[in-house]
């Protein structure tokens, strides 16, 4: 016979198992479910993926879902062993923690399931699928004659000012490593996608370590005129990199839609964050115009860099970042000297310029591509398949040197990148 | 003939010299000496006293001339389907069955269940797949039909024919690219038919096809529906591998009546085909064949008096897809089960020649037709004999002794790389799957062997032995091969079936990837299928500048029974156009002189295209260069390609060369650069070169290529190689190259500009479409095709002088565009530049070069 308290006991047990078991069935379930989430995204939306990089989203979302289900069957079986309220307490907090587990999950899942939903539209679906192969052009030319694999690459629209990139080995919410190289693009500048190839840049130097031989290289060099600006100009060698890439493949127009997204109110421009890996716009722009410079000479760019200093000047930012401005401006040849012109270890002793040759994409010789295409240069399926950076970087040119005709290049850009990316299209399963 | 077999030795006689006799090395020369030899006990004879009078049915087929024409309506019927032979259709059918096969893939890789009900269900699930293609289909055509209707025959000019095809083709349909160019292809052939209905309306009035000036469609569109719901059910068939890879000649399915019409006009139609040397057998069977066949049937329909005929002929056609016909790769792949069943259950010294005979019958089901015959008459003796010899030549690495000998051997040339997971565990299931393997290769090369050889038996012997040592030598290791015999010299790979794991085996694999550097002259001088270069190849589909040198591995293929290029394909991540056939010739250049043994001599009917592979033909796939493991795929990017019809009735040559997108750039780049004929003219003469060389080349072939069509009074139904033409092909092409060279300078020189107007259209590429008439010896070449060659035909005077041309450039890939030469074709393509904005340009009609 057992006494009243062992009751009470028993079924506060009882109690706890109940609510215990509740929570166990509603994350177990939930993670069964995920299931259902990643079927939000049409297939139609899926087959838009190139075949390898679906096959790789779903692998990768696969071993996530996987994995949550095998923490929710050892939860269970824990909960099923407990034999005494405080194993269930212990279950429990197995429990919360399965809940945070699943919220991580989940939110890899909506991460890349909302990247493939973006593609439902059949026209968006292409112009992103056009970004997709650009991408792989730009980071394959390069990474191709390093003996390096590029890896898959999935481009999403998103709202915002500026594009972003998720490289393959970043942990992900979940703990685990991205397998593939997720690039975010804006929806204003989707068809301007030249900050595809900045985010591209991104991707190449951390393949292959560039970043840390770059900035190794700027503190070397600068650090004889000045000791902290070099370790500041250092600390923007990401950045600048990835401008770098960015100009090597698509030229001028690399500068001049930087300078769209980048210009604003005076402040905007001349604001320093000390922890920003972003060079102060200011610089940014001019550094990009030194780019043109070296290697075109005179053209379009300096008018934009005129028209930049006449509009943000230097006198309204703060005494700090004024110095600081003024300490960089001499030093930007320099600093293009060593992003493009010199040998790098990560690059097996060549030059980026030997890698993407920036006179690919100089005005002359896009005006020469466009000639000799004649009218088939935005209507040729070679020429879009083939060249589609360089057309990217024509359209760009013409875009900031002919700002009349704005309107209809957008729309000639947009005309052959939804072609280009038809032109990969899978059936739908 | 006597076929006389004598008892063999004792097997403990030939345990003795057995190695000597295999083409395996003695794998005992490598153990200690202290290991005492394996003694085998004495063995069963494997062969039994025979003395057979003429087991074999005596070849008297002959080949007759085509001396006489046929009837006016076979004659009719020759031309008409000849005219309907549409590549692009083709290409469809093949294509529609790659993607219903890839889109069901999970449910039709199901093991549930026997094997009849699988196939029962695949076929259901096939059929439902391409139910909404069929009543688009149907659908279509009645469209075609009302709107063809209300006009007066006069007004149907084949322009405006084709206009109205244009106009019906369904656009706001989520259709697949196969299905848009099914139907389409489907419109052009109801077009032609209407095209020949519309010539003759008068005669045509008996069949009830025209009516007070207007053509009732009717008796024909509801046949013709009715086929082209069937054709997709024999796609269906072709899909899943259940049509016979080796068929009866066409005019079999002609109706009975003009069957007999043409076999008392034109015996050679209904003849066999007599084979006197060796010869490949189709791996699976050939899309060409199906729509052949459904040429015929629609062509038919134009010559049915009545209607009740024409229904019979449609549920003719019909009547195949429903007639259950097992296929014998069926019954080979439980063979196959029983053979490394039966040869891995062998106890020491046991012969396999039960377990050989057993298995023979289903490899000889799939020689061709002639050969089974024989194989049915003489079957006991013939699978005996071969069975007996083969389980000689087996004896010596059967059992569980000599499998561990060869285990190690196996194992280490990376057939786990090919997944092969067994090695360690189970080295037995490794030397029976090689040897099984090599066993059926042996057996289905015997039915390459003309049928003389077994009537003979020495010849017969040699035969075996000849094609056990090269099957061994392909399945493996060359180590374990003795080095007279090896394909390679420096390579250590070997061949495995896949799938690994399971029966049915649908191709094989080199266990190795090799590396190759392909410089451009390599890639200009390595032909692929349809007479294309790997420059073509690496140009237009991979996206490589002619003058870059690629540096990458390529994988080696093998086709077996059923191996079609997408059966590869599909397993294998990869394209199917992406195979080039890996002869000795490309094996040599690519790999290097020591290689070149992994390279299989091809008949040239099998190297005209991927979709038609013979049994043990070699592929390779060129893998994309190093560090571009992930590269997108462009859809559809075709190769350039020429395409040539000789209608002797209408005095024409029509050759189209296609062009594709990059090549008609890089012309146009050309002409805009240098504003120089010349510099264009050197990118486009290969092409012509390629045309006239496909006419010269037939000569060595017995069916025309596909890109050859040759319409003469003579109905030529399987598309053999005239008699004639074999007499004139050589300087024929010669002339042809020379004219169309000409032409097409001329027509750079005063073109340039539609040209690269053209050029910047957005279809994919341009045809140049040359119509050459008034050809001059064309009426010699008439005489000759009717059996009555002149003595001019000796030299090449009666080709002196130039044809009237004129020379469309259409943008896109239209090689079915048709034309006549002369003014009235001009005031036709006049005509059709206003209807059409994107056919492109009329360039000069009736031109003579003086």
């Amino acid at each position: 016979m057992s006494s009243p308290a062992t009751d009470m006991a028993d079924r506060a047990f009882v109690g706890m198992k109940r609510q215990v078991l509740r929570q166990v069935n509603h994350w177990e379930g939930a993670a069964e479910r995920l299931d259902d989430f990643e079927a939000t995204a049409p297939s139609s939306a899926w087959a838009t993926l190139e075949r390898y990089v679906g096959v790789t989203l779903r692998g990768e979302l696969k071993d996530a879902r996987d994995q949550l289900r095998r923490e929710a069957t050892a939860v269970r079986a824990v909960f099923k062993a407990a034999r005494s309220r405080r194993e269930l307490e212990q279950v429990a907090d197995e429990v919360a923690r399965l809940a945070d587990r699943y919220l991580q999950t989940e939110q890899l899942v909506d991460f890349y399931v909302d990247a493939v939903r973006s593609r439902m539209n059949p026209e968006l679906g292409a112009q992103i699928r056009a970004c997709d192969i650009m991408a792989e052009r730009a980071v394959g030319g390069v990474l191709e004659q390093l003996g390096r694999p590029a890896p898959p690459i999935l481009t999403y629209p998103k709202p915002g000012r500026g594009a972003s990139i998720l490289r393959p080995g970043t942990r992900l919410w979940d703990g685990s490593l991205s397998r593939i190289a997720a690039i975010k693009i804006t929806w204003h500048n989707r068809l301007q996608p030249t900050a595809l190839t900045h985010e591209c840049g991104h991707l190449v130097a951390g393949t292959v370590g560039w970043n840390d031989d770059f900035a190794h290289a700027l503190r070397a060099h600068l650090s004889a005129s000045s000791p902290i600006v070099a370790e500041q100009v250092a600390a923007w060698a990401s950045e600048i990199a990835a401008d770098s890439f960015a100009f090597a493949c698509t030229g001028y127009a690399a500068v001049s839609t930087l300078s769209d997204v980048v210009a604003g109110r005076t402040a905007h421009v001349f604001r320093f964050i000390e922890s920003d890996v972003h060079p102060i716009s200011y610089l940014r722009v001019l550094l990009g115009v030194e780019m043109c410079r070296r290697f075109y000479g005179m053209g379009p760019w300096d008018e934009l860099a005129a028209t930049w200093r006449s509009l943000h000047n230097v006198a309204h930012a703060s005494s700090f970042v004024a110095g600081l401005v003024g300490a960089t401006l001499p030093l930007l040849p320099r600093v293009v000297d060593l992003a493009l012109l010199t040998p790098m270890r990560c690059f097996g002793g060549r030059r980026l310029s030997d890698l993407a040759d920036p006179q690919r994409v100089a005005p002359g010789t896009l005006r020469l591509m466009q000639r000799q295409a004649g009218g088939a240069a935005f209507s040729s399926s070679h020429w879009i398949w083939t060249e589609c950076l360089r057309l990217t970087a024509l359209s760009g040119l013409r875009y900031a040197t002919e700002p009349e005709a704005g309107p209809e290049i957008l729309k000639q850009q947009e005309d052959w990148m939804v072609r280009l990316g038809n032109m990969t299209l899978q059936q739908a399963a | 003939m006597m076929l006389q077999l004598k008892r063999d030795q004792s097997y403990g006689e030939y345990e003795v010299r057995s190695f000597a006799e295999t083409p395996f090395l003695d794998p005992r020369a490598n153990e200690s000496e202290e290991e005492p030899l394996r003694e085998g006990p004495a063995a069963e004879a494997f062969a039994a006293d025979y003395e057979v009078s003429s087991p074999f049915v005596s070849g008297e087929w002959s080949e007759t001339g085509e001396t006489e024409a046929g009837t006016p309506k076979v004659a009719a019927l020759g031309e008409t389907a000849a005219e309907l032979k549409d590549s692009e259709f083709r290409e469809a059918l093949e294509q529609l069955a790659d993607e219903a096969l890839e889109m069901h893939a999970d449910q039709l890789a199901g093991e549930y269940g026997d094997r009849e009900t699988r196939d029962l269900a695949a076929e259901r699930l096939l059929l439902e797949h391409f139910e909404p293609l069929a009543a688009q289909a149907e659908a279509t055509l009645d469209r075609f039909q009302e709107t063809l209707e209300t006009y007066e025959t006069g007004a149907l000019t084949e322009m405006e024919i084709e206009r109205i095809a244009a106009e019906v083709l369904p656009t706001n349909q989520p259709l697949s690219p196969a299905s848009e160019q099914f139907l389409g292809g489907l419109l052009r052939k109801a077009g032609n038919l209407i095209k020949k209905a519309a010539q003759a309306p008068l005669k045509l009035a008996g069949k009830g096809l025209a009516f007070v000036g207007k053509l009732a469609l009717g008796p024909l569109f509801g046949p013709l529906k009715k086929l082209a719901r069937f054709l997709l059910g024999h796609v269906v068939r072709f899909a899943l591998n259940k049509l016979p890879a080796t068929l009866q000649p066409l005019a079999r399915k002609l109706s009975e009546r003009l069957f007999h019409e043409m076999a008392d006009a034109h015996e050679s139609e209904a003849e066999q085909y007599e084979q006197t040397e060796a010869e490949g057998v189709p791996a699976a069977p050939d899309i060409a064949r199906l729509e052949a066949e459904f040429d015929l049937h629609a062509a038919q329909l134009l010559l049915t008096p009545d209607e009740a005929e024409a229904d019979h002929l449609v549920s003719a056609y019909g009547d195949e897809v429903d007639r259950g016909y097992e296929s014998p790769l069926a019954a080979l792949d439980r063979a196959r089960a029983e053979l490394a069943d039966g040869l891995s259950r062998l106890r020491p010294g046991e012969s396999a020649q039960p377990a050989m005979e057993q298995f023979l019958p289903a490899v000889a089901a799939l020689w061709p037709a002639i050969k089974a015959g024989i194989a049915v008459v003489g079957r006991p003796k013939v699978i005996n004999f071969i069975g007996g010899l083969l389980a000689k030549l087996v004896a010596p690495i059967l059992g569980a002794e000599p499998a561990k000998l060869l285990a190690p051997a196996l194992a280490d040339v990376g057939f786990r790389a090919v997944g092969f997971e067994t090695a360690p565990s189970n080295p037995q299931a490794i030397a029976t799957e090689a040897l099984a393997a090599t066993v059926e290769e042996a057996a289905a090369r015997l039915g390459e062997l003309p049928p003389h050889v077994f009537e003979n038996e020495t010849l017969l012997d040699s035969a075996v032995r000849e094609a056990f040592e090269d099957a061994a030598s392909t399945y493996f290791p060359a180590s374990l091969i003795k080095p007279e015999l090896r394909e390679t010299a420096d390579r250590h790979g070997a061949w495995k079936r896949m799938p690994s794991d399971g029966r049915e085996k649908r191709y094989a694999k080199y266990s190795e990837k090799l590396p190759v550097t392909i410089t451009p002259r390599v890639a200009a001088g390595v032909h692929t299928f349809g007479g294309a270069t790997l420059k073509d190849h690496l140009r237009d589909r991979m996206d490589i500048h002619p003058d870059r040198t690629v540096k990458t591995n390529v994988r080696l293929y093998q086709a077996l029974p059923g191996t079609r290029a997408s059966t590869i394909a599909r397993a294998e991540g990869i394209r199917p156009h992406d195979l080039h056939p890996l002869t000795p010739h490309a094996a040599a250049a690519l790999l290097g002189p020591a290689a070149a043994g992994l390279g299989r001599p091809t008949p040239p009917q099998f190297l005209h295209s991927p979709n038609q592979l013979h049994l043990r033909q070699r592929l390779y796939h060129i893998e994309p260069p190093h560090g571009r493991q992930y590269v997108h795929h462009r859809r559809h990017a075709r190769l350039a390609r020429t395409e040539l019809l000789i209608s002797l009735p209408k005095g024409e040559i029509q050759m189209w060369l296609f062009l594709s997108e990059r090549l008609c750039q890089e012309i146009s780049a050309e002409l805009t650069k240098t504003h120089n004929a010349a510099a264009a003219f050197r990118l486009i003469k290969p092409l012509v070169h390629r045309a006239a060389h496909r006419l010269k080349a037939a000569i060595l072939e017995r069916h025309l290529p596909p890109d050859l069509r040759i319409i003469s009074e003579a109905p030529n139904l399987d598309h053999r190689v005239p008699a004639w033409l074999r007499q004139v092909a050589h300087h024929l092409a010669a002339k042809v190259d020379e004219w169309a060279s000409h032409q097409i300078v001329q027509y750079l020189q005063h073109n340039a500009n539609e040209f690269r107007r053209i050029s910047a259209d957005h279809h994919d590429g341009l045809t140049l479409h040359i119509v050459m008439s008034r050809i001059p010896g064309f009426d010699v070449l008439q005489l000759a095709a009717r059996g009555k060659p002149p003595k001019a035909l000796e030299g090449t005077a009666w080709l002196n002088g130039t044809p009237v041309f004129v020379v469309h450039a259409h943008a896109g890939h239209k090689m079915h565009a048709h034309a006549h030469a002369g003014h009235r074709m001009h005031a036709h393509a006049e005509e059709k530049m206003h209807a059409h904005p994107e056919d492109k340009m009329h360039a000069h009609a009736g031109r003579k070069i003086k």
